[in-house]
């Protein structure tokens, strides 16, 4: 492996969240005030996002905050971010919500998926798309991370894995983790 | 005294800071180099060593040029380059990326990319004429003098060939370096195309230095 990706790898983040246009996020931001440090949350939705996979792929957040539109682009892998949590998926049928920002009031929702398409919580690692650990690990904890629409599909995802070690290795986006998948 | 290695440009990428801003740097395989020659005042004339960087392979090599490393002790090697100023440095002796320290000014000189015989716009970055309402003026030049002097300026903008020519960015900082991979991180772009031959030395751009 030539040495710019290795680079590039050394700074990626072990797992960070598939994301999707629509899907309403919170940003942990750390923020430095002075000499202190704190963490900043910044809550809204997906209306963009930009490069694959890599070092260089960025999303758009936008939210309404008192009347007045604000929209935040984050690199994903920046060390500035300490967690991004996924609310909801949207039901959009476009990559990019630029449309959100002539809408005002009840034509600037964004329509709750829901069947979510990637199930529950999904992950990128090095290794390809799949489950959290602690998704496949420890049930009862996530189910209120992942919200009530993940339920059923994370139940049936947990079904056809034959254990925790299949589920790290699911590969391929967007699809229902292993479902359809002989053995994972 | 001015240090300075050759080196191998690999690419560019990105870093993060640990205050999450980005930094663009070009990633350069600086060495092992060698020191294959001393020169010296009573001799030469002028004060200098030579450098060598990377393999050559021996068919490559004739005679002469492999007597030339042997003096040194040393295969021939790929690319040469002279330091003024050199300092103190043993002949054979090896030098790495850990030469330079995070922080310091370099000067990156190179050959840059050819981007063969180009036109005005391109070369001198003129404007272009009307391009609608019956203009035929859209790539011309303009005048290239007046009557008066009746010949043309020596020196003037015109088309020709653009690229390929010895370059240098001044001033470029280092910001990290790899003593395991060998690699030096500079801050920005630098001459020529991926996989090319370039030269870091101590910057003596008066702008960087304080």
């Amino acid at each position: 492996m030539n040495v710019i990706d290795l680079l590039q790898r050394e700074q990626e983040k072990p797992e960070v969240p598939v994301l999707r246009s629509g899907d309403t996020v919170r940003v942990h931001v750390k923020v430095v005030e002075g000499t202190r440090e704190r963490i900043q949350v910044f809550e809204g939705v997906v209306i963009a996002l930009r490069g694959k996979t890599g070092l260089g792929q960025k999303f758009t957040v936008r939210r309404v905050a008192h009347g007045v539109g604000v929209e935040r682009t984050f690199l994903i892998h920046s060390p500035r971010i300490d967690r991004i949590e996924v609310l909801r998926h949207g039901d959009v049928r476009r990559a990019k919500l630029y449309y959100l920002r002539e809408k005002v009031g009840k034509r600037a929702r964004v329509r709750e998926r829901r069947e979510p398409i990637g199930g529950p919580a999904l992950v990128r690692t090095r290794g390809g798309v799949g489950l959290t650990e602690s998704a496949v690990g420890d049930e009862a904890e996530e189910i209120g991370e992942i919200g009530p629409e993940a339920e059923s599909a994370r139940e049936a995802a947990l079904e056809a894995l034959p254990d925790t070690e299949a589920a790290a290795e699911v590969e391929g986006e967007e699809e229902p983790p292993a479902e359809e998948k002989p053995n994972g | 005294m001015t240090r300075g290695l050759l080196a191998r440009k690999l690419g560019m990428t990105q870093l993060f800071t640990e205050r999450g801003t980005v930094v663009p740097v070009t990633v350069l395989e600086a060495g092992p180099c060698r020191v294959v020659q001393r020169k010296t005042a009573p001799i030469d004339g002028y004060e200098a060593i030579q450098i060598g960087f990377g393999e050559r392979r021996r068919r490559h090599a004739n005679k002469p040029t492999t007597g030339h490393f042997k003096r040194a002790g040393l295969q021939p090697m790929r690319r040469l380059a002279e330091l003024r100023d050199p300092g103190e440095a043993e002949l054979g002796a090896t030098l790495n990326a850990d030469l330079f320290q995070p922080g310091d000014r370099v000067d990156v000189t190179g050959m840059s990319k050819g981007k063969g015989f180009s036109g005005q716009h391109k070369r001198h970055h003129f404007g272009r004429g009307p391009v609608t309402h019956g203009s035929h003026n859209i790539k011309q030049p303009g005048s290239i003098g007046s009557v008066d002097a009746a010949r043309t300026m020596r020196g003037l903008k015109m088309a020709g060939q653009l690229g390929a020519a010895r370059a240098t960015i001044r001033g470029l900082e280092v910001v990290r370096v790899d003593t395991e991979r060998n690699l030096l991180l500079v801050k920005g772009s630098v001459p020529g195309a991926r996989n090319g031959m370039v030269l870091v030395r101590d910057s003596d751009h008066e702008a960087t230095l304080s």
